[in-house]
């Protein structure tokens, strides 16, 4: 049985703007530019620039499939191309990932409320909390989710602006140069990084792009464009500032923008305002969060064909928290797990089924077009 | 051990509480698969509660991603 859209839920396209906007920069925000500057020292922002590229062809791939599609799911699309038993096989590499991802954005909070704000509390607090709002989230649905994303990532934007325009006087740009220190190697390390997260992620999007109207795709390709093209722009920005205020440091600096914000002294008025950079990172990881779990939901309801796909929030919310806790051995690992592991692991259960599916799209286009012709 | 089993059991029944009434309206192909979920949050628990590191998702990378990643970044970094 194909899976179709159920037609209950649709978004409008400034509200998938918004989800999109929340789900890639998320907690890449304060969690990348640190590691990203360690491994492509200053030319980090121009491998943000090459991830993005590859990024914005991933979209148009995953866009051009729901258009060739139109009316069916991911999974949908995904049987009728090639199959229900490989449509699983796709479906459960993609959901090793996502339980990775979402069992990783929230436990990249935890890390960070401990090592930077409440070293004290227990990490579960903090996790617990989380997937108890992103549960609340999904099972409010799509529609509640992306409204309250538009109010989300304008206050995100918005302490991220604040720290950014209040530092202006630290800025040295002279720590911009030289771009290639030690040539172009660490430029394509930055890449494979920024390309893993979270440009490469970006598949994981075709699941929620269902629930835009079928007559919106057009004008919704261009407005996601655009989204990815603002999302590279706070990350080279936010990366960027890094380098102009913290110089040979930023690469030793774990979660770079707190430590912009701790640096913040506006006369003796405004200063230690490092606390918004802790709600920043709680707003982008929640985002991140609900988008990955909810497409995890819709995964698993669609591949075995479950109406209610909210009945399946509580226990996919639950084992994430369970992976989250149990995961990672040591932080080492998990950082191997992040850093070196994550772009590999995307190219490979994300990208490649994906541009499979979109393979066999064009092939059958193809074969069909001469019998066409001829009729 | 006590502090883990808290919040394994404060976790799990605030999951299962809010979805009691909804367990007794599911389709038996839901009830399954929700069945299949917690199987796995089972597992997850033991493996929570006991710390022995058993076989889980970032073994299987390990298995089958973690030497190529490596080769990549390795040679990357010259």
């Amino acid at each position: 049985m194909m899976t179709m859209m159920k037609g209950k839920e649709t978004i409008n396209n400034m509200q998938m703007v918004f989800l999109f906007f929340g789900y890639l920069i998320g907690s890449v925000l304060i969690i990348i530019p640190g590691p990203l500057v360690t491994m492509a020292k200053n030319a980090a922002w121009i491998s943000i620039l090459i991830a993005m590229a590859i990024g914005i062809l991933l979209l148009q791939v995953i866009i051009f499939l729901q258009r060739k599609h139109a009316g069916l799911t991911f999974i949908g699309y995904s049987r009728k191309l090639v199959g229900y038993w490989p449509t699983v096989a796709i479906a459960g590499l993609m959901l090793t990932m996502a339980f990775h991802m979402a069992a990783g954005i929230f436990l990249d909070v935890a890390g960070f409320m401990n090592s930077m704000m409440m070293p004290e509390t227990p990490s579960y607090v903090f996790m617990g909390l989380m997937y108890i709002v992103a549960a609340l989230l999904l099972r409010s649905g799509i529609e509640a989710i992306a409204r309250i994303f538009s109010i989300l990532v304008i206050i995100m934007l918005l302490f991220w602006l604040v720290v950014l325009v209040l530092l202006i006087p630290s800025y040295h740009p002279e720590f911009l140069r030289p771009i290639f220190p030690d040539g172009y190697k660490p430029l394509l390390l930055g890449t494979y990084l920024s390309f893993g997260i979270p440009f490469g992620e970006v598949i994981l999007f075709a699941l929620v792009l269902p629930y835009a109207g079928i007559k919106q795709l057009k004008g919704l390709n261009k407005a996601l464009v655009w989204t990815m093209i603002g999302c590279g722009v706070v990350l080279m920005l936010s990366t960027v500032c890094t380098i102009m205020a913290l110089g040979p440091f930023a690469a030793e600096k774990k979660y770079s923008l707190f430590t912009l914000a701790q640096l913040v002294e506006i006369g003796d008025i405004i200063e230690r305002i490092e606390s918004i950079s802790g709600m920043t990172m709680i707003l982008g990881s929640l985002m991140k969060g609900t988008v990955t779990l909810f497409a995890i939901q819709t995964l698993i309801a669609e591949v075995f064909d479950i109406k209610d796909s909210r009945m399946l929030t509580n226990p996919i919310c639950l084992l994430a928290m369970l992976l989250a806790m149990t995961l990672p051995a040591t932080m080492q690992e998990w950082e191997e797990m992040v850093f070196v592991v994550h772009p590999l692991w995307v190219g490979v259960v994300y990208m490649i089924p994906v541009l499979l599916l979109a393979a066999v799209t064009l092939l059958k286009g193809w074969l069909k077009a001469p019998g066409q012709q001829r009729e | 051990m006590i502090e883990k089993l808290l919040v394994l059991m404060t976790i799990c029944s605030i999951a299962l509480l809010t979805d009691l009434r909804k367990l007794m309206e599911m389709t038996s192909r839901s009830k399954l698969v929700y069945a299949g979920i917690m199987l796995l949050v089972l597992y997850a628990s033991i493996d929570y509660l006991l710390v022995q590191e058993l076989p889980d998702l970032h073994t299987l990378v390990d298995l089958v991603l973690i030497a190529p990643a490596r080769a990549i970044v390795q040679a990357l970094k010259g």
